[in-house]
């Protein structure tokens, strides 16, 4: 009995003493956190990035790191202005803003010592646009003569206009006068690759940090796949006497609570938050705010006939209390939309597009949504509205609230019940595509930072126009503003375009989007942006 | 015997297939195709990229072609990260995820024993109620509540350990407790029923009727006894662990290959379903069978009778 006893307990204490023991190593282990004078620094992506193959990649992590190894002819400055990179000045632009010609710094090199021309440019876009490499975001390079043709296998690589006239000087010509194009040669689609590295790697190519080959501030020294990044500062970058981080370690950590929690412990130095974290970080110097060029908005299908109304449509958007919607639901720093093309949106000509156009958006007014809705019903020949409606959207947290709190303003308000319908993302995107819906809570981001992005998938044209809306002067107006070589016309085209969407209401928004990170106060010059890349260590520092 | 053997391998092999196939039948018929995440694809696009990975051919051409592939030991590339192979995935993921269910079924096992056996020696008093009541907690407490807790209040309030991540050994302490506390609550009221069962047995009262020690007892006959109903569910346990640790990958940060089969869900991933799909099937194969020797090994009853057949 004795013995069995003291067998027992001597076995429970070794196990516990061995969990207090490791325990005790662990603390030591991470009590070691980055020195400053290392200049290392440890941020954080929400998932595994795809192959770091610009012409491929299509999601923010993969760009956040992209940007960061790689370079294209300019990076953005902090308020989103073109920055001469490997260009060694900014573009001269001819041929009615079609034509653009730009000259390559002295000396640039790979980060392997070879050296880096025009034609890494000429060679990587036209990979882009070869319907073999399966590039998500080919259509950008489309906008350049001959593009759209190979893109689609109707053309040729020969056909594309864009060439090195020679080692330093790249010129291509695009289809319309974009006035955003020199800010989005910045996007990684349009980087330089070095085509003897592309094809020693074949589909392997980017797949891991020895087949990645670099041009920007960082080279990608470890990439353990869903696990961390390790970026070291490239020797070899020319700018590189402004690069002051030795290195970054990226670790991948899904779960925003897990981030909050290590940042908290101070295993990393940025951290991305949700709602729940929000309140207790909001009056830390660590909480930052940055808007995205993203909104959110609820669809009304025209082919339903109630929503066919333009008063009905009108009622509807304004029954929604947004200011609450975003506060509620969101609660990261998300505004409320004040019209349809969220805030920090640039209109070509380096001015807000918000500022030009104002606020269009009219203000929640419950009493104004039952009289429109009564005059509506009345125009369109019914005597009420149909209960049968269905409103879907994602089964993410975000869109289940969103579309509750929707369906309840709309109850309150207008005494209208519509049945929340919540379904898988991909089937989101596809009834929206087919137009099987009635009601559906609809995001859209930014590609470029131009209001273009979000109005021209309003036209009926348009295969991103799952609301059905067709109106000939909206369409002429966004074609109009399309061909327009002069920025101030090109701008004041998408502000009456703009108003054309408030007058006829064809989607309803309710969420300008907002990102919330936690950054430590002692790292520098980190800039944040609002689409494509989330950020950019170039100058960042710790102290 | 290697009769024995033979017909065995020959229903793993239908078995295998059938699950290949079921698997291959559901998965086509989820809504959707592998580029339906992608919002910014027109309709257009979607259908050019279906022709060129092949998925607008009907299902029957492109069940055969799979199958032919996983013959050559070929589970394809995943759609949704187009430069990786699946095999190297699961080579590069499954190692985390397989390591964290080894230490988690060890440690685990060990306390569950620990447990089971005092509670049974202390039947009815109160170390029985204690070891009980930690096992029922174990049961009732999820690991998606249990795994926040543990690493906000051991990670962050107390910082004894990392909260998360992946870097060294400590960082395995706390995800592996989590995934531990299940396995500790059925191997404890499991050993604690059989031991009961054996103690109670005749030949534990000869035993003791020759005076042998109490230690003897328990090492020699009864343990030995009692310990064949864990081993059975052992190696069902351990393959839940090993593959069900996707929530505390997720939770902990860990790069293991569990999430990969959630997320290859969300994106009709085809090849990565499937490819993760045989891989797991594969290993519960694998192990039923070894869990099915080692039984052989301890009960010789057991061997004896695969002998004769």
């Amino acid at each position: 009995m004795t013995i069995a006893k003291k067998f027992v307990v001597g076995m429970s204490t070794t196990v516990l003493l061995a969990g207090l023991l490791t325990g005790c190593g662990g603390n030591s282990a991470t009590s070691s956190s980055g020195g400053n004078s290392k200049q290392l620094l440890r941020m954080t992506l929400l998932a595994e990035p795809q192959a770091m193959d610009t012409s491929i990649a299509n999601a923010a992590v993969s760009f956040d790191i992209l940007n960061q190894i790689n370079e294209g002819l300019y990076r953005l400055g902090k308020n989103g202005e073109p920055i001469p990179a490997l260009a060694a000045a900014m573009p001269v632009i001819t041929n009615g803003g079609r034509t653009y010609t730009i000259k390559l710094r002295d000396n640039l090199k790979w980060s392997d010592g070879s050296a880096l021309t025009a034609k890494d440019f000429a060679y990587a876009w036209k990979r882009t646009l070869d319907p073999k490499t399966k590039a998500d975001y080919a259509f950008m390079v489309a906008w350049i003569e001959g593009g759209d043709a190979y893109m689609n296998s109707k053309g040729s690589a020969d056909q594309v206009q864009v060439k090195a006239i020679d080692d330093k000087t790249l010129t291509f010509t695009l289809v319309n006068p974009i006035p955003f194009m020199t800010s989005q040669l910045s996007f990684p689609v349009f980087f330089p690759e070095n085509q003897a590295f592309v094809e020693k790697y074949g589909d392997k190519y980017a797949a891991d940090a020895d087949k990645t080959l670099s041009d920007g501030p960082f080279t990608l020294s470890k990439w353990d796949h869903e696990q961390s990044l390790t970026l070291v500062k490239n020797e070899k970058y020319w700018d590189k006497d402004n690069v002051k981080l030795n290195e970054v370690d990226v670790q991948i950590a899904a779960d925003n609570n897990t981030l909050a929690n290590l940042y908290q412990s101070n295993a990393i130095d940025e951290a991305q938050i949700s709602r729940d974290q929000v309140d207790q970080w909001k009056a830390k110097p660590d909480y930052l705010v940055e808007p995205q060029l993203y909104i959110t908005y609820v669809e009304m299908n025209e082919n339903v006939p109630a929503l066919k109304n333009d008063k009905i449509r009108q009622a509807l958007a304004l029954a929604i209390d947004r200011s609450s919607l975003v506060d509620i639901v969101f609660h990261d720093g998300s505004q409320s939309p004040t019209g349809f093309v969220p805030s920090g949106t640039k209109d070509g000509n380096n001015k807000e597009f918000r500022a030009d156009a104002g606020d269009v958006l009219p203000k929640y007014d419950p009493a104004q949504a039952k009289t429109l809705l009564a005059e509506g019903l009345k125009e369109a020949g019914l005597t009420s509205f149909p209960t049968t409606l269905k409103f879907t959207g994602d089964d993410t947290e975000d869109g289940k609230k969103a579309l509750e709190f929707i369906q309840g303003q709309w109850k309150q308000n207008l005494g209208i019940d519509v049945t929340v319908e919540s379904i898988p993302h991909k089937l989101r995107i596809e009834h929206g595509q087919k137009h099987e819906f009635d009601l559906l809570l609809f995001n859209w981001g930014a590609d470029y930072n131009d209001p273009m992005t979000f109005l021209d998938c309003h036209e009926s044209t348009s295969s991103f126009n799952e609301s059905q809306f067709k109106d000939p002067e909206y369409d002429q107006l966004i074609e109009k503003a399309k061909a327009e070589p002069d920025g101030a016309k090109r701008a004041q085209y998408l502000v009456d375009a703009e108003k054309i969407l408030v007058k006829e209401m064809p989607v309803a928004p309710v969420n300008f989007r907002a990102y919330s990170y936690l950054v430590k106060p002692n790292v520098k010059n980190i800039l944040f942006f609002p689409y494509g890349s989330e950020w950019d260590l170039k100058n960042a520092s710790v102290e | 015997m290697s009769r024995f053997i033979l017909r065995r391998f020959f229903y793993m092999l239908i078995t295998f297939w059938m699950i290949v196939t079921v698997t291959f039948v559901l998965m086509h018929n989820l809504p959707g195709d592998p580029f339906a995440n992608s919002e910014k694809l027109s309709t257009q696009q979607r259908a050019l990229l279906s022709k060129q990975y092949g998925l607008d051919r009907p299902i029957l051409v492109q069940y055969e072609e799979y199958l032919l592939h996983i013959g050559q030991g070929d589970l394809g590339v995943s759609f949704a990260y187009p430069t990786r192979k699946v095999t190297d995935i699961i080579k590069e993921s499954f190692p985390a995820s397989a390591e964290l269910g080894a230490e988690s079924i060890i440690f685990s096992v060990l306390v569950g024993l620990i447990l089971g056996i005092t509670a049974a020696l202390k039947h009815n008093k109160s170390w029985d109620y204690t070891a009980m009541f930690i096992a029922i907690v174990g049961v009732s407490i999820p690991s998606f509540v249990l795994g926040p807790i543990l690493q906000y209040w051991v990670g962050v309030k107390w910082g004894i350990l990392p909260a998360a991540l992946w870097d060294g050994p400590a960082n395995r302490i706390l995800p592996a407790l989590t995934l531990s506390f299940m396995t500790i609550a059925i191997t404890a009221r499991m050993m604690r029923t059989s031991m009961l069962d054996v103690l109670n047995a005749d030949y534990i009262k000869t035993a003791r009727s020759k005076g042998l020690s109490q230690f003897a007892i328990i090492l020699r006959h009864t343990l030995r006894n009692a310990i064949l109903p864990i081993v059975t569910v052992l190696g069902p346990i351990t393959v839940n662990v090993i593959t069900g640790t996707l929530v505390v990958e997720q939770i902990f940060a860990i790069p293991g290959l569990g999430k990969y089969f959630v997320q290859a869900v969300y994106s009709n991933d085809y090849t990565l379903i499937m490819g993760l799909t045989i891989f797991y099937s594969l290993l519960l194969i694998v192990v039923m069978f070894l869990t099915d020797i080692a039984y052989g090994f301890i009960d010789p009853r057991i061997r004896l009778a695969k002998g004769r057949n």
